[in-house]
């Protein structure tokens, strides 16, 4: 009886079919997850061999600000899948941190952040502002 | 980054995991897998120019017992009975080295040296009738076939063709008995005495790939691969049967359950001249 084996993939799942030619019959191999890759399949020995390889995705983190201070790392940040990144606000002088969004949420004001374990894309945009000292007065009169 | 590639050993009965060998860091996917029914041999790689790797597999338990680095990322691997051979490309020139499989050392480092103007990129390999091998290579926006006397890893002649998508996702190349068949935007017949294209398979779907072709001795069967989904709809083939002697579709296999999956490669279980 002749099979034909075929590997094949959609998006990160991969899979081998066994297809009988003769009525188009098949039957298939569960597969793995998570697979970017599974570009060969091998008859030898009476046993079927696929092989499927995982490469880890690169994650891009967007930093930006305002004019009033800086974040460090900024820009376009790429980063390894599973791994930590910091990331260090520093308000111009006379101004301060009034707000740190993180994917667009409000984390309050830190001067540092730390994404971890990352598995995703991901902003962080600070926000400086005038900084208001108390022992210094709102307006002056003449 | 730790990137894992597996070679998955199936229970072709079951088609249940009986065993697995696991590489780790070894940055590039496994682009071919060849065995000799003993051992199995894993070439790394994805047309890249950095470094890769060739790793024997120890068919029964499953584990490495050699390896040899290559200077470019392997575009494919063949095994003669004798020897394996790779490709592999920099971009401009195309490389075929000759690799002993008993002690994993390469025997001829060859640059292929072709008649027409460089460069030829993303070549794969086929064997061919005694003492030859087949290499498709691309030359955008042509597509090349050369052939190549194993005995002296010099060139013998070429096929070549314009090929109307460009570069291809997918592009494979199989000799099936005195014609070479090779898939790009139309899968060509090319009767290898002359060297010219003789017929053609024109894809029922526009914008296909072929990632594969093998034969049962009676029609050949086209693995189709189409990453992008140009094709119609989710219920596309996945493998074609076609009469090689008139290339005309005979079959085709659906599946269903598999909609929108690509087929990315193909074997049989056995060899068999049509």
């Amino acid at each position: 009886m002749v099979y034909i084996y075929v590997s094949i993939r959609k998006g990160s799942f991969a899979r081998a079919i066994k297809i009988k030619i003769t009525d188009w019959s098949y039957i298939f191999w569960g597969g793995v997850a998570g697979e970017n890759y599974c570009e060969s399949i091998e008859y030898g020995g009476g046993f079927l061999f696929v092989g499927t390889t995982r490469v880890p995705p690169i994650y891009i983190i967007t930093s930006t600000t305002n004019s009033g201070g800086t974040i460090s790392p900024s820009g376009v940040i790429p980063v390894d899948e599973n791994t930590n990144k910091s990331f260090a606000m520093s308000p111009m002088r006379r101004n301060h941190l009034a707000n740190l969004l993180v994917d667009g949420v409000s984390v309050g004001h830190p001067l540092s952040y730390n994404f971890i374990n990352i598995i995703a894309n991901h902003t962080i945009e600070a926000r400086f502002d005038l900084a208001l000292s108390k022992s210094k007065p709102l307006s002056r009169q003449e | 980054m730790s990137t894992v590639a597996r070679v998955n050993k199936l229970n072709i009965v079951t088609m249940t995991t009986i065993g697995v060998y696991q590489s780790v860091d070894t940055q590039w996917p496994i682009r071919d897998i060849v065995s000799d029914g003993v051992y199995l041999y894993c070439a790394f790689g994805l047309g890249c120019t950095y470094p890769t790797k060739i790793v024997k597999v120890d068919n029964a338990t499953m584990t490495s017992i050699a390896s040899l680095d290559i200077t470019f990322g392997i575009t494919s691997m063949i095994f003669d009975g004798t020897y394996l051979y790779i490709s592999y490309s920099d971009g401009i020139n195309i490389w075929i080295d000759k690799i002993n499989p008993i002690t994993m050392m390469v025997v001829v480092h060859s640059q292929v040296i072709y008649p027409a103007l460089q460069p030829l990129t993303f070549p794969i390999l086929t064997n061919g009738p005694a003492n030859t091998i087949y290499i498709l290579a691309m030359r955008p926006p042509r597509a090349e076939v050369i052939t190549v006397d194993t005995t002296t890893m010099t060139y013998l002649n070429h096929w070549s063709e314009l090929e109307v998508l460009g570069l291809p996702v997918y592009h494979c190349i199989n000799y099936i008995n005195g014609f070479i068949y090779v898939g790009l935007s139309h899968v060509y017949k090319i009767d290898i005495t002359t060297m010219t294209t003789v017929d053609q398979w024109n894809y029922p779907i526009l914008n296909q790939w072929t990632c594969s072709i093998y034969n049962d001795g009676v029609s050949i069967y086209i693995g189709i691969g189409d990453p992008f989904g140009w094709g119609a709809g989710l219920l596309k083939p996945i493998v074609y049967q076609v009469n090689p002697a008139v290339m005309v579709t005979t079959g085709s296999w659906i599946p269903v359950p598999f909609a929108g999956y690509d087929a990315t490669d193909m074997t049989i279980n056995g060899l068999y001249i049509c």
